[in-house]
């Protein structure tokens, strides 16, 4: 019902440029944020409840949800430690946090604070390393699965060949047209496939949210179809 | 078992040619200069160049360190060519916390060289989970009443004429993720504002459509594209250093493809 309501309510409010239209929108946006915040707690929530669960019946894998507790734990003290220390340490300057004076921000954001150290030593290269090893796995895809097997293939092959050296200053330097065939992939047969995927994607968001509003879709509410 | 070994040495063998075509280049310097820059860049160039000085700008950093090595150089650029116009520079990000410390470090640095004063000539504003593009169309006040400092934004002169995102006169995205879709639904398509995109050069193919429709003014994408822009704006970074092994690994990859398609036609005609 809710859902209903609200759904058909906003489907309107986009239509109506009236001043009580616009203060209703206002009003839910404001809610839409605090329903943000407490959808953090709720995965954080999730999360731990997932490793606990894993550890607990020693599925495969189970040590890395041990490293992920140890990651939270430390990713945790690093930024609520500080905010300890100065609920009991003497007050300086004069700018305030929650009220606490003689700081400026958040505890252990500051730059050389804790948290700022965890994420500028630990999670910044740990994050930077995972994303860069798909370098490697895509050079051996390539010399593996890039094939000319038939017609629509090789084309592929070819396209991915000049977008290759297109997107790199050698290709201009090797011939001044290959910069514009690459221009040309991405905007014209490439903008097709996409408009078509995109419009795909958007007749089916509206069947979905039709059908969320009307009641006939409900396994977002966590039950199957009835 | 013999075939295991040989595909395993394969891998190894192209994983130790990935590292040496990344890690020598970064030795042995050569130029490599772009004969043409892409319109799509060139347009985002040109759009800041077109605004008068003290116009609003937001940069929405909605990136993360796993794909800083293509997006913060292009970032470091835009926020260059926006201080060297005098234009006012709103941060932000819809993308999550650990975007906030990457782009504070990026502004700031930019805001260090060119000598311009927080508050004045720029603003931080903090990670707000919630739909925060969806309030700005209403109030801006009422999505970021503090920046990430907890000061009030409000009396900020760089906030000076701005009530609503309608106020801004441009917003670029250094996105990894979706979050332009949702700046083309409420910034463009609600607000007006025009839009630019950064994003990775993977994702980039994604948002031509939307090049097509003028719902995005331009497009920089990946770090051959953000190595233009260090072009434009006349300050060479770690995009025109990094043009050096992207070069080098592209090469081996068609190289690797063209051997892949070889053994593939030796071995289909010794089966015939």
């Amino acid at each position: 019902m809710i859902a209903f309501v609200m759904g058909i309510l906003f489907i309107i409010q986009f239509f109506v440029p009236h001043q009580w239209s616009q203060d209703m929108l206002t009003w839910v946006t404001k809610w839409l944020s605090i329903i943000g915040g407490v959808t953090l707690l709720v995965g954080a929530g999730s999360l731990i409840h997932i490793h606990y669960a894993k550890i607990k019946r020693r599925v495969a894998g189970w040590g890395y949800s041990g490293v992920m507790f140890f990651g939270l734990i430390l990713s945790l003290s690093a930024g609520i430690t500080p905010a300890l220390i100065i609920l009991f340490a003497p007050a300086q300057g004069n700018q305030s946090f929650l009220g606490i004076e003689g700081i400026n921000t958040v505890p252990g954001v500051e730059p050389g604070g804790p948290l700022d150290w965890v994420f500028m030593k630990m999670f910044n290269p740990m994050s930077a390393t995972m994303f860069s090893i798909l370098g490697f796995f895509m050079a051996s895809a390539a010399f593996r699965a890039f094939r000319a097997r038939s017609l629509e293939a090789t084309l592929l092959l070819v396209a991915a060949v000049l977008i290759m050296l297109g997107q790199t200053p050698l290709g201009g330097m090797l011939w001044s047209g290959i910069p514009d065939i690459m221009a040309w992939l991405l905007a014209v047969p490439n903008t097709a496939a996409k408009r078509a995927i995109i419009f795909g994607v958007v007749l089916g968001s509206i069947a979905t949210s039709l059908r969320i509003i009307f009641g006939i879709e409900r396994s977002y509410l966590g039950g199957g179809k009835e | 078992m013999r075939d295991e070994f040989r595909y395993n040495l394969t891998r190894w063998i192209i994983f130790i040619l990935v590292a040496l075509a990344l890690s020598i280049p970064q030795f042995i310097k050569f130029g490599l200069p772009w004969s043409t820059t892409a319109r799509v860049v060139h347009n985002i160039y040109d759009k800041i160049e077109s605004l008068p000085e003290g116009s609003p700008v937001i940069i929405s950093s909605s990136f993360d360190p796993a794909s800083a090595g293509e997006l913060k150089p292009m970032e470091l650029a835009f926020v260059r060519q926006c201080f060297r116009k005098n234009l006012r520079v709103i941060g932000l990000t819809i993308w999550g916390v650990p975007a906030v410390p990457m782009m504070t470090d990026i502004i700031n640095q930019v805001a260090k060289e060119m000598g311009k004063q927080y508050g004045v000539d720029y603003v931080i504003l903090p990670f707000k989970p919630g739909p925060v593009y969806l309030t700005m169309c209403q109030d801006f006040y009422l999505a970021y009443p503090s920046d990430h400092k907890d000061e009030p934004t409000k009396p900020m002169p760089v906030f000076k004429g701005i009530r609503t995102l309608k106020d801004i006169k441009f917003l670029m995205d250094f996105a990894a993720g979706v979050t332009i879709d949702y700046w083309i639904t409420y910034g463009r398509e609600k607000a007006k504002i025009d839009l630019g995109l950064g994003c990775t050069a993977v994702m980039a193919t994604d948002y031509y459509p939307y090049l097509q429709s003028k719902q995005l003014l331009g497009l920089i994408g990946g770090l051959g594209a953000a190595s233009q822009y260090e072009a434009l704006v006349q300050k060479p970074g770690t995009a025109t250093e990094g043009m050096r092994p992207q070069t080098v690994v592209h090469l081996l990859i068609i190289a690797l493809i063209m051997v892949g398609n070889l053994i593939f036609i030796v071995t289909k005609s010794k089966r015939r």
